[in-house]
């Protein structure tokens, strides 16, 4: 169930509130913040829209029904009618039915590729922060390197490796692109860590080194990079749509992305502009959405950070 | 002092380095390898053959590399294989370069001067005017760049016809274009006709573009100055009676901007990412859309540069904001 990861964030985050609060008081403080409340909201209606759009489509989004409409007449764009009430695309689809299925291909490149950036970059922020010294230096020398290249246009680079691009072109040039956030997160949470007095009555006590680590120190040191991996949501579905608008992402449009949805309307904006309109609202809400929850969330549980 | 300027040079300089070993593993993993890269995927077995002589291709990689930082140094960055089919790539980058610049320049300096002074008024006076461009903020940074700018098109462009949809002002004849900033250019000639159609056709990309610094700025102006506010020193300044400028100039901004400073030079970076986007809608022949018609036609001369320079622009930058904040903060330089 990958697909409800979203939802999951804002809990997973507050379990992970240091020095033993009680999760209960996190959550009601988090619950008087109408952003995180607004935030909150969206993602929710988005991943229950996301998992059940098979069953919410009224028709296939890839089938070409109103096509004949399509060429029969001088206007080739469908307008609203019975049965299609947003009407089609150039290619006779139903938009309804394609904003739909849209919202589950969104989530999935959104989430794959967030959760893609979070494993690598908390791997590589781990090493550097349990081995220090040498280690250390070099992983992120490696991450500074990375930085030198503004992040989106590294995500293009990459993208433009693949001879035909297709949607884990996309996955993986976001994914990558998110690597030194997440190390330079997980990185800074670990050295805390270390110097924690749990950390050293752990070893005090001779517990085993790998279980210091992965028993006392990650699961304490995991909330920031949770709590980022819920901002990143809403900049993978936005570095999607940029990469599609580029040419770079999916295109086999059977079972569409907004992304690219947004990226195939931009060549009929002057004269139908709802096309793009639909696909772009879709993505504002619900990078909104994860916006809204992540920053409160990061607020409410470590009030030191802000950006 | 120096010694501080010493370091971080030598460290971009490693940067750079490894970044060039980056770029060339990069135009090796190339789909089709650097021939087709180079060629095309159309060109005949002799021309690969002489390709392969010419460019040592049989030698061993860390020959291929060492000649390759060369012809970098050398300034020779290839040949164009897409758009600008046979054409030097350093004659691409510079003519295509001052229409980037004048764009960047012109979107960071409305983002930065109305952030900063918005920010700073919106900390000090909160309520109703604070939330406003407190969600405006938010909103813009939700917003697709390319959606902007398709909107700001179509409203003011294509509905209104106020302003110009594409291009860029064409001033060659004209008026001497020295350094081809078409605002600059206008100003050194002390032409106002020509000026105001520079304006005309910069006024879309620039606000499509200064759209997110302005968000991002004006936040961390916001939080910073909000955050200073509470310091003692500025409740000692007030109750010594210094005025309102002088707390707000002296104590207040300049404490407040350390951060601000480094957020600017990491835009700077992503400037150029939304140039590549906003270029491309407005047709607006610089290097982002240069990069964008690269990336469809698989140009990979052109990309490697592009990105070349602008990994060494933004490096550049950040010594800058590095040595600035130093500047501003004895505490950076002791690091």
């Amino acid at each position: 169930m990958t697909s409800a990861r979203g939802g999951d964030a804002p809990a997973a985050g507050a379990r992970a509130v240091p020095a033993g609060r009680s999760s209960t008081r996190t959550l009601q403080r988090l619950l008087r913040q109408p952003a995180f409340v607004v935030g909150a909201v969206i993602t929710c209606v988005f991943v229950v829209l996301a998992v059940a759009a098979p069953l919410l489509a009224p028709h296939d989004p890839g089938a070409p029904l109103l096509l004949d409409q399509v060429r029969a007449q001088a206007n080739p764009v469908p307008g609203p009618q019975d049965g299609f009430p947003l009407g089609a695309d150039p290619a006779g689809r139903d938009l309804l039915s394609r904003l739909l299925v849209g919202a589950r291909q969104t989530l999935i490149v959104g989430v794959l590729a967030t959760l893609g950036g979070l494993l690598g970059g908390a791997a590589l922020g781990l090493l550097a922060g349990v081995f220090a010294g040498k280690t250390d230096t070099l992983v992120m020398r490696v991450v500074d390197v990375m930085l030198a290249i503004p992040s989106l246009l590294m995500a293009f680079s990459i993208a433009a490796l693949f001879a035909r691009p297709n949607e884990w072109t996309l996955i993986v040039a976001i994914a990558i692109v998110q690597i030194p956030v997440f190390a330079r997160l997980m990185r800074g949470s670990m050295l805390v860590q270390r110097g924690t007095d749990h950390v050293l009555a752990a070893r005090a006590l001779g517990v085993r080194p790998s279980a210091v680590v992965f028993r006392h120190m990650v699961p304490n040191a995991m909330g920031p990079v949770i709590v980022q991996g819920t901002l990143s949501l809403a900049v993978s579905i936005l570095d999607a749509a940029a990469l599609s608008f580029l040419g770079l992402g999916n295109p086999d449009d059977a079972s569409p992305e907004w992304g690219q949805m947004l990226g195939g309307a931009q060549q009929y904006f002057n004269s139908y502009p709802h096309l793009a309109i639909y696909p772009a609202l879709c993505i504002i809400v619900v990078a909104l959405g994860f916006t809204l929850a992540g920053e409160s969330l990061r607020e409410t549980l470590d009030p030191r950070t802000r950006r | 002092m120096y010694r501080f300027i010493l370091r971080r040079t030598v460290q971009a300089g490693a940067t750079f380095l490894a970044l060039t070993a980056i770029l060339f593993v990069w135009l090796r993993s190339l789909p089709g390898g650097p021939l087709d890269a180079l060629l095309g995927e159309n060109a005949s077995p002799q021309d690969r053959a002489k390709l392969v002589e010419s460019l040592g291709l049989d030698e061993p990689i860390w020959t291929q590399y060492v000649r390759y930082l060369g012809r970098f140094w050398n300034g020779d960055l290839g040949v164009s294989t897409g758009v600008w089919r046979g054409a030097p790539v350093t004659e691409v980058l510079l003519t295509r370069a001052p229409a980037t610049v004048e764009l960047a320049l012109c979107a960071l300096v409305i983002g930065t001067v109305l952030g900063v002074s918005v920010g700073y008024w919106a900390a000090t006076r909160r309520g109703v005017f604070d939330f406003a461009f407190l969600s405006l903020s938010v909103l813009g940074l939700a917003v697709p760049v390319f959606f902007t700018a398709f909107v700001l098109k179509y409203v003011f462009a294509v509905r209104a016809g106020w302003l110009p949809p594409s291009g860029r002002a064409d001033l060659q004849g004209v008026i001497p274009t020295p350094t081809g900033l078409t605002l600059f250019d206008s100003l050194l000639a002390g032409d106002g006709a020509a000026l105001l159609e520079s304006v005309r056709y910069l006024t879309l990309p620039t606000v499509a573009l200064s759209i997110i610094p302005f968000a991002v700025i004006f936040r961390l102006t916001r939080a910073s100055v909000a955050e200073t506010l509470q310091q003692d020193f500025v409740r000692t300044a007030t109750a010594k009676g210094l005025r309102n400028r002088t707390i707000a100039g002296r104590h207040v901004l300049r404490n407040s901007l350390l951060p601000v400073i480094t957020v600017i030079g990491l835009q700077a970076g992503g400037l150029f990412a939304g140039a590549v986007l906003t270029e491309t809608v407005f047709n607006y022949r610089g290097l982002g859309q240069s990069m964008a018609l690269a990336f469809t036609t698989r140009d990979y001369a052109v990309l490697q540069a592009l990105i070349m320079a602008v990994a060494v622009l933004y490096l550049f930058v950040n010594i800058v904001v590095d040595i600035t904040n130093a500047l501003c903060d004895p505490r950076v330089r002791m690091q």
